[in-house]
């Protein structure tokens, strides 16, 4: 681990998160375990529908109905985060750990002035005055790279970008822990990304938080991330220091998901892809639920569902193939 | 289509369907069954026997047949002014909401004039006026209901005509009543699925008032004439329960019957609502609470 790998911050075990519908139950999340320590940024990877947001949501416990959590763990800092109540989850949220989903600059609030929303948040969380908070916002903007006279604005007279960075910096008005970006820059064009991502990079560093960056952008993930987990319909396949992952990764999807990024110094071609669609959680296929699309399965993999084993340090990965090879 | 199926898995819209489908049978064959209503058949007032199974009226006419025969005369009307109040309110709303300006204006202004009018007092006057009849009735409960409908689907039709698809439907150069027909109707299937059953529920309760306040035509048998003549022949005083009670429940199992269709429909219509069951009877909940926190239920973790 290059700059991350303090004291365990966040760790989830086994989570299982199953949606309760009429037509029956559906695991989205089976039995992912991952560890994030303090300071560290890591990343989750995977395709769309892959179980990345839901994981995100289980650790602050904001699913909504018809969603529950239905095994496993998630200690935050030592605490129980299934085991509290309306009121511990209260002080765990925000000032603890801060979410920024994808197209979170639909949460403001189009009638409010953004430096409103930005004290109401603070306020509502710490016993500060309004003229502390109201400091505190003209800090937060310059933390994030906003005009401090944009304070006055409200959302509509903000671009995308300038959106997306007022609500990180409401995630990071109270100074959290751990923020968790689900897909933060999805909405945005590549160069608002990556001056965004630059920002938080260096923020996390000032800041010493930690993040989880939910992504399916794997090179994206691979800049902002210490260390990363692969999530494949619903189940994590491989986890690595996101270095061992571009360099040596073992299971054929992470494989494939690297072979799909593109490089801009290296030769011209065609990108591979992944053939077929990604799994149904309602029937996912027995075994190893990547084998329907894995160019190496074999026989093993249709029925065997394989296990997280260790392939090196602080590297694992779900995958007969590595097994085979291995013993 | 889509909306069979679910429909036909759902238990409310399953009751709803059969009683309604019940009640259909009887307006169909029942009358056939019964013979003529309005004979005489026994001494008036006399209560339930084995012969006259729900008694006769002060007429000394048979209840029985007077129930079944009346459910022909009021379902109809029921169904017609159900039909036409809807046709026209979603015509009237449609257009008011797609072409907006100056045609909304005069359309609401219209609307709105029809929805300040007391609709019952004025069927009333009306229906006094024209020649009593299931016609006329049907006609006045048609000029008097059909604004709500229209108020309904314009606001809908407002919202819809402001959507991208409808947008990209209107520069691809689709024709008003392609976008009007093929973009937006559909959207509004369950608004108007259940705008119908409201007027159906609506028409069937102010025809049988129509009817019972004497407006109707007194020599038809439909539900609203039986309760006219209850009425008429001091059914209350006199303690005859039977001569308006079986018209009563009837209607009443109507009005019942369409209730549960179009809370099946809802239920069918907003897919939010139905998944809730199953995650109520997984977490032993009573009810959803708004934010409340993810459950955590630990059951077949290995």
């Amino acid at each position: 681990m290059a700059d991350g790998g303090g004291a365990e911050l966040l760790a989830v075990e086994n989570l299982q998160v199953t949606y309760f519908t009429a037509r029956g139950e559906v695991r989205v999340v089976d039995d992912v375990s991952f560890r994030v320590g303090a300071g560290e940024a890591f990343g989750l990877v995977g395709e769309s529908g892959g179980g990345k947001s839901t994981i995100a949501q289980a650790i602050l416990r904001v699913l909504r109905p018809p969603a529950a959590i239905t095994g496993g763990q998630v200690r935050f800092a030592g605490a129980d985060v299934l085991a509290m109540d309306d009121a511990a989850l209260g002080r765990l949220r925000w000032k603890q750990i801060a979410l920024v989903t994808q197209g979170a600059m639909n949460a403001l609030n189009p009638t409010l002035r953004v430096r409103e929303q930005i004290v109401d948040t603070i306020r509502a969380h710490t016993p500060a005055a309004r003229r502390e908070a109201l400091e505190r916002a003209a800090e937060l903007f310059r933390v994030v790279g906003i005009d401090v006279d944009r304070l006055a604005s409200y959302p509509h007279q903000l671009s995308g970008g300038m959106r997306q960075r007022v609500v990180i910096a409401i995630a990071l008005a109270l100074g959290p822990k751990l923020l968790i970006m689900d897909e933060p820059t999805t909405a945005l064009d590549v160069v608002v990304q990556r001056d965004l991502l630059a920002q938080i990079a260096e923020l996390r560093r000032a800041l010493g938080f930690s993040i989880l960056f939910v992504t399916h952008d794997l090179p994206l993930m691979l800049q902002v991330c210490s260390r990363a987990g692969i999530i494949y319909g619903g189940r994590l396949v491989e986890a690595a220091p996101a270095a061992t992952l571009r360099r040596q990764p073992q299971h054929p999807y992470t494989r494939a998901l690297v072979a799909c990024a593109l490089d801009v110094h290296g030769p011209r071609g065609r990108r591979p892809g992944i053939a077929g669609l990604p799994p149904d959680p309602r029937q996912p296929p027995p075994g190893c639920r990547f084998h329907p699309r894995c160019p190496e399965a074999f026989d093993r993999c249709r029925r065997e569902a394989p296990l997280l084993i260790g392939r090196g340090p602080d590297h694992l990965s779900a995958c007969h193939l590595g097994e085979r090879a291995t013993s | 289509m889509s909306l069979l199926s679910p429909l036909l898995s759902n238990r409310k819209a399953l009751c709803g369907l059969a009683l309604l489908g019940g009640f259909a049978a009887l307006a169909l064959v029942g009358p056939l069954l019964v013979g003529d209503a309005t004979d005489f058949v026994a001494l008036p007032l006399q209560p339930p026997s084995a012969a006259h199974w729900f008694g006769t009226t002060g007429q000394g006419q048979d209840v029985f047949a007077q129930t079944v025969a009346g459910a022909r005369g009021t379902l109809a009307v029921g169904l017609l002014v159900g039909v036409a109040v809807v046709a026209l309110g979603a015509l009237v709303g449609m257009v008011a909401g797609y072409f907006g300006g100056l045609v909304d204006d005069v359309l609401g202004l219209l609307v709105n004039v029809f929805l300040l009018i007391p609709g019952l007092p004025l069927a009333v006057v009306i229906a006094a006026y024209l020649p009593a009849g299931p016609v006329t009735i049907a006609a006045v409960l048609i000029v008097t209901g059909w604004a709500w409908t229209a108020r309904v689907i314009r606001a809908a039709a407002l919202a819809l005509r402001r959507s991208d698809f409808v947008a990209a439907a209107v520069v691809s150069g689709e024709t008003h009543l392609g976008v009007i027909v093929l973009e937006m109707l559909p959207n509004m299937l369950p608004l108007l699925a259940s705008s119908f059953i409201a007027a159906v529920m609506y028409a069937i309760g102010a025809e049988v008032g129509l009817e019972f306040l004497g407006l109707g035509d007194l020599e038809r048998v439909s539900w609203g004439t039986n309760l006219y003549w209850a009425s008429n022949d001091v059914a209350l005083p006199s303690g005859s329960w039977w001569t308006f009670v079986p018209t009563g429940v009837a209607i009443a199992l109507v009005g019942f019957a369409l209730a549960l269709v179009n809370n099946a429909l809802d239920e069918i219509g907003n897919p939010l609502l139905d998944p809730a069951r199953a995650f109520l009877r997984a977490t032993g909940r009573r009810r959803l609470r708004l934010g409340a926190p993810t459950p955590v239920l630990r059951r077949d973790h290995g």
